[in-house]
């Protein structure tokens, strides 16, 4: 799980357009300023690519926060 | 004094498609005031409750649109058991195949009622370009784009687990389908929020009482002394023969048309949700202030805000999902289509197309432009730049409402220019001698749009506290003064027709 929040945490930060950007479980999109529908399929597709893995839409409806995510991620590893 | 006639009464009661029944109609408030004693007497039984709901929705709609009521029926039966069918069966295949039939069934009956003739009309317009079009005899039931994106969202829902049961009952699936309080205009309650009010016990607090009848007591003012008044006084005049008239006429009447269209579409819903409240129920309102939109993005979830949820959560996400790896490239072709659709959903022309596919360019345009605009933000002071971006998306909308407003495709570009090549300003003290009510009339009701929300909290907590009988009162006194205003003929809500 570690391995998998550095990852993430990172593509966050490129994606999000921030160097000091931390990730929380509870961490959604209303807490990032750049979060919008846009810039939120960019880091999904971003990703998949980095993990090798890929979504449903199905999956990612249900998904409440940056920690149903990484749950999902490591789910799919 | 005239005798009681019974079979005059009894045939008053059958669906009349010259006079169909209108939502603010003193027949319809007689008829759920019948109603609402009913549904209160057996209020606490369910089954009961449930069951006078589903008559009186069902009664409605076929006092608006006759035996159409069976197509409505039959379409809810058959999504009520795909629905069942994509829970129940195991294969992620089969689910996809119970889904397309369900998509198949709804989309295809809409596309049979509402584009038929359309279709007939682009292809002879294409193939034999001056040829008479074959035109059939279609009436669609009224409502059917609504109801239709309604029952849709129970079956997507379903597939993707979001409603984790189905509905075990087929009359409370009825029900949520022809529940009168959405069924002639929206707004588009959907099925995970709706349902489940019809299983629990609705709660009729005083709070929601006075609600209730606050909105119904509002949107009829908006619809009666705001949209109808100024359509049947001035806009509707000029967008009939425009020939009659000045360029300066057709200005003033796009900005008329604007402010029509929404007072007419608020007004409605309103009373729509007004009357949910006064059986206990919470549907969604369309409308938040529209107006004060900076950029169309935000018109867009500030406006008809159930259809646009919709058009969101069930096309333009998808869409956007499975192209995300375009980028940018994929979101804006999803952005189009989206657009595209919800032209053609509004209307089966020309003008609704080209109307969606401005809409779709101006949201492009915000996702392009906001770097840049965040710059011209930075060195204007925020009022301006506010004002500013109020005023310019307030143009971009008055004028393509001219699209929703005229006849035809040729009709508004006659009407562009006439409004843009004939202006004579000097001509104003002339019109406005002839047009002073329906100017201060849109002045005063754009003005009230702009008032804070606090404002209408303060009146409403003031309509609160008043005795039942004075607000009764009240409500019986708007009627009878909005009634004056009627002079011509009801007018149909305009957004029926979608």
């Amino acid at each position: 799980m570690e391995d998998i929040i550095i990852k993430t945490r990172d593509i966050f930060r490129e994606i999000f357009n921030d160097s000091s950007l931390e990730i929380t479980r509870e961490m959604t999109a209303n807490d990032v300023d750049k979060w919008d529908s846009l810039t939120h399929l960019t880091m999904i597709a971003k990703t998949e690519a980095v993990f090798g893995i890929k979504f449903k839409l199905k999956e990612l409806v249900k998904m409440k926060n940056v920690g149903d995510m990484l749950d999902k991620i490591q789910e799919k590893l | 004094m005239g005798s009681f006639n019974l079979q005059v009464f009894l045939q008053s009661l059958t669906y009349n498609p010259a006079n169909p029944l209108m939502y603010q109609s003193v027949t319809f408030f007689l008829l759920f005031a019948v109603f609402y004693i009913f549904y209160s007497i057996f209020f606490n039984s369910r089954p009961i409750r449930n069951a006078l709901l589903l008559v009186f929705s069902l009664y409605f709609y076929y006092k608006l649109s006759g035996l159409f009521v069976f197509v409505l029926i039959a379409m809810g039966t058959s999504d009520y058991f795909i629905g069942m069918g994509i829970f129940k069966s195991r294969k992620a295949h089969i689910k996809n195949l119970l889904l397309t039939l369900s998509v198949l069934i709804n989309v295809g009956a809409l596309m049979y009622f509402k584009y038929t003739n359309f279709l007939l009309e682009s292809w002879t317009g294409i193939v034999h370009p001056g040829a008479e079009p074959l035109v059939l005899k279609i009436i669609q039931p009224i409502g059917i784009s609504y109801f239709v994106f309604k029952t849709l969202t129970y079956i997507f829902d379903i597939q993707r687990e979001v409603i984790e049961k189905p509905e075990k009952s087929w009359f409370r699936y009825i029900l949520y389908v022809s529940f009168f309080p959405n069924i002639l205009a929206g707004p588009i309650s959907k099925a995970r929020d709706l349902l489940p009010q019809f299983i629990t016990k609705p709660e009729i607090s005083k709070e929601a009482l006075s609600k209730g009848l606050f909105l119904i007591m509002l949107g009829l003012i908006k619809k009666i002394a705001v949209a109808d008044y100024i359509a049947s006084n001035f806009v509707d005049r000029i967008f009939e023969s425009p020939e009659f008239f000045t360029g300066f006429d057709a200005y003033m009447a796009s900005y008329g048309a604007m402010i029509q269209l929404f007072f007419d579409f608020a007004g409605y819903t309103d009373m729509m949700v007004g009357f949910a409240f006064l059986m206990g129920f919470t549907i969604e309102h369309n409308f938040n202030k529209p107006f004060l939109a900076g950029n169309i993005s935000e018109f867009w979830r500030r406006w008809h805000i159930t259809l646009y949820n919709w058009l969101n959560e069930y096309l333009y996400q998808p869409m956007a999902f499975a192209w995300r790896r375009w980028k940018l490239a994929g979101a804006m072709l999803a952005v189009f289509l989206t657009f595209l659709i919800s032209g053609l959903w509004h209307g089966a022309a020309i003008t609704f197309v080209v109307w969606g596919l401005l809409h779709g360019l101006a949201i492009a345009w915000d996702v392009f432009s906001s770097s840049g605009r965040k710059k011209v933000q930075k060195w204007m002071p925020k009022v301006i730049y506010k004002v500013l971006s109020i005023l310019i998306t307030f143009h971009f909308l008055v004028f393509t409402a001219v699209l929703l407003k005229a006849k035809t495709f040729s009709d508004a570009i006659d009407f562009w220019k006439k409004m843009f090549t004939e202006i004579d300003l000097s001509l104003f003290s002339k019109w406005f001698g002839i047009y002073t009510t329906p100017f201060l009339v849109m002045v005063i009701a754009l003005i009230l749009q702009f008032l804070p929300n606090k404002m209408y909290t303060s009146i409403f907590n003031f309509f609160k506290k008043w005795h039942w009988t004075l607000k009764a009162l009240a409500f019986a006194i708007l009627v009878i003064v909005l009634y004056q205003l009627y002079i011509l003929e009801a007018m149909p809500f305009i957004y029926i027709q979608f």
